[in-house]
């Protein structure tokens, strides 16, 4: 019997990204085609009618420099559109407009943040220009099946990004898909969405023996839908071709669609049935040259991306990478995040450091649970930055307990009210007197006399649990300090 | 007879108001109505519309006031896109095909007041050198109804020809306007490409489609073009610049010009008639004190070769559209989409696009694109730096446009390549984009003869003005076809 | 040239979607094979030092403003179509394969 090899993944990405512009990529409809009627958004040009000729959008190609400039590629100085000819009911001129030997950006990375904290980097090999398809709908018309074309979408901006075979396994993809979204997000050039198809994705995959440099057999996998189906439909292959391989079966080089409810791959044609695609170039669209100058705006107009931020966060505010990683996961969750640092830096006394890590603290453990339960955006946020570190504020001069304050932020991100007002009319300024707090010291050694006994005999980690007590007595407004003092006296 | 005034004298008349409007139009009318039935020059009439608007433009007031072309007849060739009005392309896949937008230069036309009276039939898709390539029926030589009369623009050079509009619209693509000018005995303007907007016409060569016209003298081109030309917003391949007033300098003195003979241009097979008549109208020039001198055009000889591959491939990337989805000729009885593609195009299509289609497929298919394709542009780069070189030494190229006299219906119809040879001195012009104006210089054997004047890239006031300098000498303008009825010229 | 197989004249009229008859797929045969024969005379110039033409203009960076305008009825949209229903072209039922 032959010993099962042990094998490694290799898979690259391609991804297409549908870019936020107003109008088309070649005609002057309207973009914003999702969820609208039917055969709405359409023109000569994007219907494919006889003598309608395309002319580009510059603002979706400015975009698509954008991407690669983030994505470190080297932009071409010269680029070109080509035709890319396929016979298709959703393609109205029986071509794609598309970049095939120029494309606007070529040889880039992402550097790619794994779930350690290690960064790799996933080589970019190209970025090209495009434009996207209408959609067909299947349906059944007079007891036939049938399907139904609507052209909205066609002729929408599409930039298309291949990576290099430089990923290692399903999580990872996901990891790139998800950072991508990240990028153009940070970019304002696509809302990213996989779920309306902004974000689509399409995987080559193919699996070799350990320590093998050359490459087996790939097949591309079609139809993943969201960052969870591209690692399930991933792993999925490559138990499929981990036991066609184990019993010596050859991996057959073909395009395989993703079944979400039978969670399996699905072959849907084969290499030679593929097409030819026919490329040219586009007589109708004057080739495109990027100056210098050009090239330098396009350059200004890009914002810190998220992985820079990650790593900027950590070394100015010393944050774990957990922490950074979360703060900077939207341009608005880290600007939030920053803003609200140097409103507190401008408060108070203290280092950055410490202004840092404690508002960290409070958005890590109460803005982002308030976001993940109510599924809100940062964006929508009723408390400002400023409002935030008057909370922080309070806590810090001891006018509320730490327990207090996370109550005030909570109460703060769901009325729109202040901490101020909050402290006022719920009554939670903090007690730090002794005679107000004495009482309280009184009944809690007199109600739990096994802790105490522990105490005495020298456990005299049992404190904290007492002091708990006590602040739950207190409603939360005792000052933990003070309780502590207290209980040390009482108990000596 | 008025039907056989040039634009510029109709418009004369019109605006001293010694012609109405209705009087042009209903001459119009009358004489289509009888040549029609010979010549074939029509696939769509829209002579009712005609008479109501020329009654309107009447009833509203002068004819200077609406525009350059108030009240002018004009014939679309039928690859020009009208508004509600059928748009067939001489093919049956368009058959019954209504636009729903107009091309830039039809709503130029329009709103410089000219008049349709209808659709002109064509080489389908204009793929053709005689007419005889539409769907729908050849359309006939005024001259000589036995002969074709020159293509792919063949409805447009017979219904000009025969007096039924001064103007008609055509596409040079390899040589479709000249050609049936030169067959037809009457102006053909092809402008350089870039010159005029090709939006809204159905592509055949998207690199050298060429949008111009037909007239029955160069001056009345000039005017066509002034009304065409320029920037448009929907057509990314016009060019931003100035529109010369190409009229005025009709009447230019040509003296101290210098006009290149392209030696290449005398290829063996072209007919003496030919020629001879090339001959005396360098004479002419001459006369005029125009400088002559024979110049080389080393790569004329591969032009051909090159527009046949690069032709087909765009055409056969133009015509993916035709799928019988959203608009033309469908087999919607087809069990599946591939046979619904497979039956449209099959039943659509006539041969000579098929053909194209084939050729460019293959052409372009994987493992021949260098070899096809990529050679062909690369030859092409060729044949543009002979005219840029020719230019350096001359003002302006003349040639004749056909090697051959007009030839008779069905003679080259079965042999593609034989056909495909009649454009050998047109297509090189439209390969480097440069334009062309083809002017009648005689007859033989009672069938027209045209040379060509060649300009630099965007230089046609120049063009213009050597044409009108010629054909002001000469008496081949002014002549008109019976249409067999007497056999002879007027 | 060598003449063009019946296969290789299938093969391409599979890619352009052009259905044939026996009889078509003879004549484009010998139609295509003397085409491509006559443009084999290219191959006599040496273009190992020249670059391709595909565009005479001489314009590059012609873009449009990124504004929206108005869109075309669906009426309008659908006014050619050869099988139509609410709103919708119809064509036979497609699945993901080509
Ligand atoms: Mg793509
Ligand atoms: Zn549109």
């Amino acid at each position: 019997m032959v010993k099962n090899k042990e094998y490694e993944t290799v898979i690259g990405l391609e991804v297409h990204v549908e870019l936020a512009t107003k109008s088309k990529m070649f005609c002057s409809c309207s973009a914003d085609w999702f969820g609208e009627k039917p055969n709405t958004h359409n023109c000569p040009v994007c219907m494919g009618l006889p003598g309608a000729l395309p002319v580009p959008n510059g603002k979706a190609i400015e975009m698509c420099v954008k991407v690669g400039l983030a994505l470190n590629c080297t932009v071409a100085k010269e680029s070109k559109f080509d035709r890319k000819n396929y016979f298709y009911p959703d393609l109205p001129k029986g071509y794609q407009i598309s970049q095939f030997d120029q494309p606007l950006s070529v040889k880039g990375y992402l550097p790619l943040l794994l779930d350690d904290g290690t960064v790799k980097r996933i080589g970019i090999t190209r970025i090209h220009q495009e434009e996207d398809t209408g959609k067909l709908i299947h349906s059944v018309v007079d007891g036939k099946k049938v399907s139904l074309v609507d052209l909205n979408r066609s002729g929408v901006p599409l930039i298309e990004v291949v990576s290099e075979p430089d990923i290692s396994s399903p999580q990872e993809a996901k990891l790139f898909l998800q950072q991508m979204r990240q990028i153009v997000r940070y970019l304002e050039v696509s809302d990213g969405d996989m779920e309306k198809g902004s974000l689509r994705c399409d995987a080559n995959i193919s699996l070799r023996p350990k320590g093998d440099k050359k490459l087996g057999t790939k097949v591309e996998i079609k139809n993943m839908n969201s960052f969870r189906s591209v690692e399930r439909a991933l792993e999925s292959e490559i138990v499929r071709q981990t036991s066609l391989l184990n019993e010596e079966k050859k991996i057959v080089q073909e395009t395989r669609g993703w079944d979400e409810d039978k969670a399996k791959t699905f072959s849907q044609r084969s290499k030679e049935e593929s097409s030819d695609y026919r490329y040219f170039p586009e007589p109708d669209v004057p080739p495109m040259l990027l100056t210098e100058q050009q090239l330098t705006n396009i350059k200004k107009e890009i914002p810190e991306l998220g992985f820079e931020k990650y790593t900027r966060l950590q070394k100015e505010y010393g944050l774990s990478k957990k922490f950074a990683a979360i703060l900077t996961e939207s341009r608005n969750m880290a600007q939030f995040y920053e803003d609200a640092v140097s409103v507190l830096m401008k408060a108070s006394k203290g280092t950055k450091e410490q202004a840092g890590k404690d508002v960290a603290n409070w958005i890590v453990t109460g803005v982002m649970k308030y976001l993940n339960e109510t599924g809100a955006s940062i964006r929508e946020l009723l408390v400002e930055p400023a409002e935030l570190i008057e909370l922080i504020l309070f806590v810090r001069d001891g006018t509320v307990s730490q327990t207090a304050g996370a109550q005030i932020l909570d109460e703060m991100l769901r009325t729109d009210k202040s901490a101020r007002y909050i402290i006022e009319e719920k009554g939670l300024q903090q007690i730090s007197g002794t005679s107000e707090l004495e009482g309280i010291v009184d009944k809690v050694i007199r109600e739990h006399p096994e802790e105490v006994k522990k105490f005495k005999e020298g456990k005299t980690q049992v404190i904290g649990f007492l002091i708990g007590i006590g602040m739950k007595e207190s409603k939360g407004k005792a000052n933990p300090q003070v309780l502590k003092g207290l209980f040390d006296k009482k108990l000596k | 007879m008025q039907r056989f005034f040039t634009l510029t004298e109709a418009r004369e008349k019109l605006v001293k108001k010694e012609l109405s409007v209705t009087q042009l139009i209903e001459e119009a009318v009358t004489t289509i109505n009888t040549t029609e039935k010979k010549l074939h020059a029509f696939n769509t009439l829209t002579l009712e519309q005609a008479l109501e608007k020329a009654a309107k433009i009447d009833r509203q007031g002068t004819v200077k006031d609406i525009g350059p072309m108030g009240g002018i007849p004009i014939g679309y060739k039928d690859n020009f896109c009208t508004k509600g009005v059928r748009t067939t392309a001489s093919s049956n896949i368009l058959g019954n095909y209504i636009p729903i937008y107009n091309a830039t230069v039809v709503d130029r036309y329009e709103k410089a007041g000219a008049i349709s009276v209808g659709k002109l039939n064509c080489d389908a898709f204009a793929h053709g050198s005689s007419g005889e390539n539409s769907d729908f029926g050849p359309t006939k030589n005024p001259w000589n109804l036995e002969y074709v009369p020159g293509g792919s623009s063949s409805g447009s050079g017979a219904l000009v020809a025969s007096g039924g509009a001064f103007l008609a619209t055509g596409t040079d693509t390899g040589g479709s306007i000249r050609l049936p000018a030169s067959f037809c005995g009457i102006v053909g303007l092809k402008p350089s490409y870039g010159r005029v907007s090709r939006y809204g016409i159905v592509a055949m060569t998207s690199s050298t489609d060429s949008i111009g016209c037909l007239t029955r003298s160069v001056k009345d081109a000039a005017l066509a073009l002034e009304v065409t030309a320029g920037k448009d917003i929907h057509d990314g391949t016009t060019v931003d610049k100035k529109v010369e007033s190409y009229t005025s300098f009709c009447g230019k003195p040509v003296k101290g010009m210098t006009i290149g003979i392209p030696k290449e241009y005398f290829v063996k097979g072209i007919e003496k008639e030919v020629v001879d008549a090339t001959e005396k109208a360098i004479e002419v020039y001459k006369s005029l004190g125009v400088k002559i001198k024979e110049v080389s055009l080393p790569h004329t000889e591969y032009a051909t070769a090159v527009y046949y591959i690069v032709t087909p491939s765009e055409v056969s990337s133009n015509l993916a559209r035709y799928d019988g989805v959203r608009y033309g000729y469908s087999d919607t009885e087809a069990p599946d989409m591939l046979s619904r593609y497979f039956n449209s195009r099959r039943d659509g299509f006539g041969a000579e696009a098929k053909r194209r289609i084939m050729i460019g497929t293959y052409a372009l298919s994987s493992g021949y694109y260098d070899a096809y394709y990529k050679k062909a542009q690369q030859v092409r780069t060729l044949v543009c730096d002979d005219f840029k070189k020719a230019f350096q030494k001359v003002d302006l190229l003349l040639a004749p446009v056909s090697p051959t006299l007009p030839f008779k219906i069905g003679e080259k119809a079965s042999d593609p390549l034989q056909m495909y040879l009649s454009d050998i001195l047109t297509i090189a012009v439209n390969l480097a984009g440069v334009p062309g104006l083809a002017i009648p210089c005689g007859f033989a054997k009672g069938l027209p003869i045209g040379i060509q004047v060649i300009a630099p890239q965007f230089e046609e006031a120049k063009m213009f003005q050597a044409g009108y300098a010629y054909e002001q000498e000469t008496k081949w303008h002014t002549m008109h076809p019976t249409l067999g009825e007497n056999n002879g010229k007027k | 040239m060598a003449k063009l197989t019946k296969e290789q004249v299938e093969k391409v009229a599979h890619l352009a979607r052009i259905g044939l008859t026996l009889k078509d797929t003879k004549l484009f045969q010998e139609q295509l094979s003397d085409i491509l024969t006559y443009v084999e005379k290219l191959n006599g110039v040496d273009t190992s030092k020249v670059s391709m033409t595909s565009q005479v203009t001489g314009l590059t960076n012609v873009f449009r403003e990124d504004e929206a305008s108005p869109s075309l009825s669906v009426e309008d949209v659908l006014s050619n179509a050869p099988k139509k229903k609410n709103n919708l072209f119809i064509i036979p039922a497609v699945f993901d394969q080509e």
